[in-house]
């Protein structure tokens, strides 16, 4: 059952009275997600955030548990768990599905509860893509779409006179159930919606993945390496990369254990305590990410890691594509003339 | 010269093994700016460009040449790399050379004049709001400005180069390669840009109430992630253990010890940012050849470049130095003078 | 920024006093705040003194650790231009902390928190004057929080 709200910004309103509520905001030139201030929401100026809601569920640093030494030995103390509720209005369908894959990791054989409070306790209004947001977004080339419900409680979708808000969840359903601003949707309305969605799929170019195609032992890898700067970027703002390194901060008396965003792109990453590294070029890493994004995770999981977001293609300094390292795999499998 | 000409030029040396490899720009998938491309092989200098939009500091790459890692045996070969830079290229280069880095032997200097280069953000945004193909494949950008090739094949203008053009260049005073070999085409006029203009942005903000400047950096550091794009991308940014890094991030050749000299904390908060940055200031100080890469490379727009020229600012209207104009003289904070200005000093 | 803390600070019944952090060169101001201490002349004793060979050893990390790790203020003190034991190490601290003074009032932080001066061995009035004065100036401006670190 569809349900619809004429005044997307009265509801932002009522819900910010209740929660936390998270909603795309504009800082000069880069749009993240912070509190909602009542700052009204334009759909038409909104194209992606810079950082991905992971950083929401899943922040930059957070601190463990507190240790202290007294005349019997260390005492530990455990950080209350963040369980305040949340809402985030405004993630597109590619950093839902972001969120999906984290839950595959964060869930998997150990059941991560730091995560898991924010989780629960979260609920997410995703925001249908009209139309591309950015020439690089390849969402559809690894079986997702710019409607895509994978991930989110409600998935909104912007049309002349409202939002159109589906339910995908019970969560969502209950959020919808609650509001006296949102009403039941007619059949017109749900029937434009489909067709945007249906249009807005077709817009986003679509290459072929092929992860049985992508070589380990390659010149590329070599090739891409060398322009590689090993800032990070790529994984810092990935919806779905989750690398992090547990840390002991103070001094041996008392202090903070804290876990904290690392990235696979830094040289020390795969040190070694013997003094050996693994992967001590660029190209290693480099190859490493893309391996772990369209193979070892598809092979594991059977999705791909990487949503199509374009996040990395639009920020990596040096331009190294993902979709046309991708390309190339995929012509040099099928013998075509490729010119890397 | 041409572009032609240079390009038959380092083929030359690259087959009769004068040197080792080239770095230059290639068109890649990113229509506002040329990708890097470092190469040894022949067909692949042939796709060399020089433009407007040769926007990265190549000199990055020569470092690099010196940390990577080989094989157990090998040895580093020590033939020339051919690199092209711009004015403010050059300068970087010169600043390895004063402080030995590198040797004038180590690098072929091809030298591109430049009058400006884009400013691939800017051009992103602007092209979003005005362009009618939504197709980036239609885009040309020259020095008259950013076009759109539309199909019936008229060129529709959608900005003018100087609303495309890097903040960078426009405060420009060496258009042209302090240090070269080689020149891709002939020299330009430089701009005439003064040093009042050049430090007008830092002056009209020093005028600020301490409390508004205080909040302007809060607001900028904390966005700031620690994803040490700044550092990784800056060309003088090249010590194997570096004091800002969280732990052992940059770790020396995989076969030595590595200690820990980091006086940044690991936690990414605000206190840790600032100290950070601050720091970070201070090693480039008399160094920053304001290449503005460190801006470019930062995903959440922190003004970096604001905080550096304030250093440079005061470097010249103190000591009256500039970095990177001459290799053979001492860096500024290595020498002294007795009648150095110390109203600073108190007591 | 997304670090969640929960430190509980111990609540002190007495009134702030401001942590000084003092770093002396060995040669001329750490004799200096040695006479200061023998003549017994009076200084704030809230200041905390770090003796460094010579201000040419200091790196302008140590006053923003100083900082971030709660100091209120900080002062560098050494030799007189000129009369270095090693010749010209306060020289060149005298350059790099003209750059550092400039980047403390650029960000913004209270400039009057750090100070620099130079305090001769037989100087003992005038350490004692200098550090009165910088705890004057720091107990006006209150606690330091812009680089504290939580």
């Amino acid at each position: 059952m569809a349900k619809f709200v004429e005044d997307i910004n009265k509801l932002l309103v009522e819900l910010a009275s209740k929660v936390e509520l998270y909603v795309p905001t504009t800082n000069k030139s880069i749009v993240n997600f912070e509190k909602f201030t009542g700052e009204p929401f334009e759909a038409e100026k909104f194209k992606n955030s810079t950082e991905p809601i992971k950083k929401i569920l899943f922040p930059e640093s957070e601190i463990l548990y507190f240790y202290k030494k007294d005349e019997n030995g260390y005492k530990f103390e455990q950080v209350p768990l963040d369980e305040k509720k949340k809402i985030i209005f405004g993630a597109r369908p590619c950093d839902c599905a972001g969120v999906e894959r984290l839950d595959r990791v964060f869930y998997g054989d150990y059941m991560d509860p730091y995560y898991d409070a924010r989780r629960k306790n979260t609920i997410i209004i995703g925001l249908a893509c009209n139309e591309p947001p950015y020439h690089s977004c390849f969402c559809t080339s690894v079986d997702l779409s710019p409607s895509s419900t994978v991930g989110m409680d409600v998935l909104a979708t912007q049309l002349e006179n409202g939002y159109l808000l589906e339910e995908i969840s019970d969560k969502g359903k209950e959020l919808l159930g609650s509001s006296e601003l949102v009403r039941d949707a007619n059949e017109d309305e749900v029937k434009k919606a489909k067709k945007l969605h249906e249009e807005s799929h077709k817009k986003v170019k679509k290459i072929d993945i092929d992860t049985n195609a992508i070589e380990f032992e390659s010149d590329l890898w070599g090739r891409e390496g060398k322009r590689c700067i090993g800032c990070g970027t790529c994984t810092f703002l990935c919806p779905t990369c989750h690398c992090f390194t547990i840390e002991y901060v103070g001094s041996t008396r008392q202090g903070r254990v804290i876990r904290s965003w690392d990235t696979c792109q830094f040289q020390a990453y795969s040190l070694e305590a013997s003094g050996f590294n693994p992967r001590p070029n660029k190209g290693e890493r480099v190859r490493q990410r893309l391996h772990h994004k369209y193979r070892y995770f598809a092979d594991n999981f059977g999705e791909f890691q990487c949503v199509g977001c374009g996040r990395c293609v639009n920020l990596c300094p040096v331009n190294i594509d993902v979709r046309e390292v991708m390309v190339y795999f995929k012509k040099k499998k099928q013998k075509e003339e490729v010119i890397p | 010269m041409s572009k032609e000409g240079i390009k038959s030029e380092i083929i030359d040396l690259l087959k009769s093994g004068k040197i080792k490899s080239f770095v230059g720009y290639e068109k890649g998938t990113n229509p506002f700016f040329l990708r890097p491309l470092i190469t040894s092989s022949v067909e692949e200098v042939k796709k060399a460009d020089f433009s407007v939009l040769c926007v990265s500091n190549l000199v990055r790459y020569v470092i690099d040449d010196f940390k990577i890692a080989l094989p157990r045996g090998k040895t580093r070969d020590s033939r020339p790399i051919a690199v092209v830079v711009k004015g403010c290229d050059s300068r970087a280069v010169n600043v390895l050379l004063q402080e030995h880095i590198i040797k004038r032997s180590d690098v072929f200097l091809i030298g591109m004049p430049c009058n400006g280069v884009i400013d691939p953000k800017a051009a992103e945004s602007l092209w979003y709001e005005r362009n009618k193909t939504h197709d980036p494949t239609k885009i040309r950008i020259s020095n008259e400005g950013m076009f759109e090739i539309a199909d019936g094949k008229e060129e529709i203008k959608l900005a003018d180069f100087d609303e495309i053009e890097s903040e960078k260049c426009k405060v420009c005073m060496h258009n042209n390669p302090v240090i070269y070999d080689e020149l891709v085409w002939d020299k330009v006029d430089d701009k005439k840009v003064t040093r009042g203009e050049r430090y007008k942005k830092v002056d009209d903000y020093e005028k600020l109430d301490p409390e508004k400047k205080w909040l302007f950096w809060s607001d900028e550091f904390s966005k700031c992630i620690r994803c040490y794009g700044c550092k990784n991308i800056c060309p003088l940014c090249y010590c194997e253990e570096c004091t800002l890094a969280k732990d052992k991030e940059k770790a020396v050749l995989p076969n030595e010890k590595i200690w820990k000299t980091s006086w940044i904390d690991k936690e990414v908060n605000f206190s840790n940012n600032v100290a950070y940055h601050m720091n970070r200031a201070m090693h480039l100080a008399g160094r920053c050849v304001d290449c503005g890469e460190c801006e470019r490379a930062c995903p959440v727009d922190i003004p970096l470049r604001l905080l550096y020229t304030k250093v440079e600012k005061d470097i010249y209207e103190r000591y009256g130095y500039e970095s990177g104009m001459d290799s053979e003289v001492k860096p500024v904070l290595a020498t002294f003078d007795i009648n150095d200005k110390e109203e600073f000093i108190e007591g | 920024m997304n670090v969640i803390t929960n430190v509980e600070e111990k609540a002190t019944e007495k009134v702030w006093e401001p942590k000084i952090i003092a770093f002396l060169c060995n040669w001329c101001s750490y004799a200096g705040a040695d006479l200061a201490g023998v003549s017994r002349i009076q200084y704030p004793p809230t200041v905390r003194v770090i003796r460094v060979m010579c201000t040419g050893r200091m790196n302008p990390s140590f006053v923003i650790k100083a900082f971030q790790n709660g100091a209120d203020g900080v002062l560098v003190a050494g030799c007189h231009p000129g009369d270095c034991h090693y010749i010209q190490g306060n020289l060149y601290a005298r350059r790099r902390y003209s750059i550092l003074a400039g980047l403390i009032e650029f960000l913004g932080i209270e400039r009057e928190r750090f100070m620099m001066s130079w305090v001769s061995a037989s100087e003992g009035g005038k350490f004692a004057k200098v550090v009165t004065e910088l705890t004057d100036r720091v107990k006006k401006l209150g606690p330091q929080n812009q680089l504290r670190r939580p």
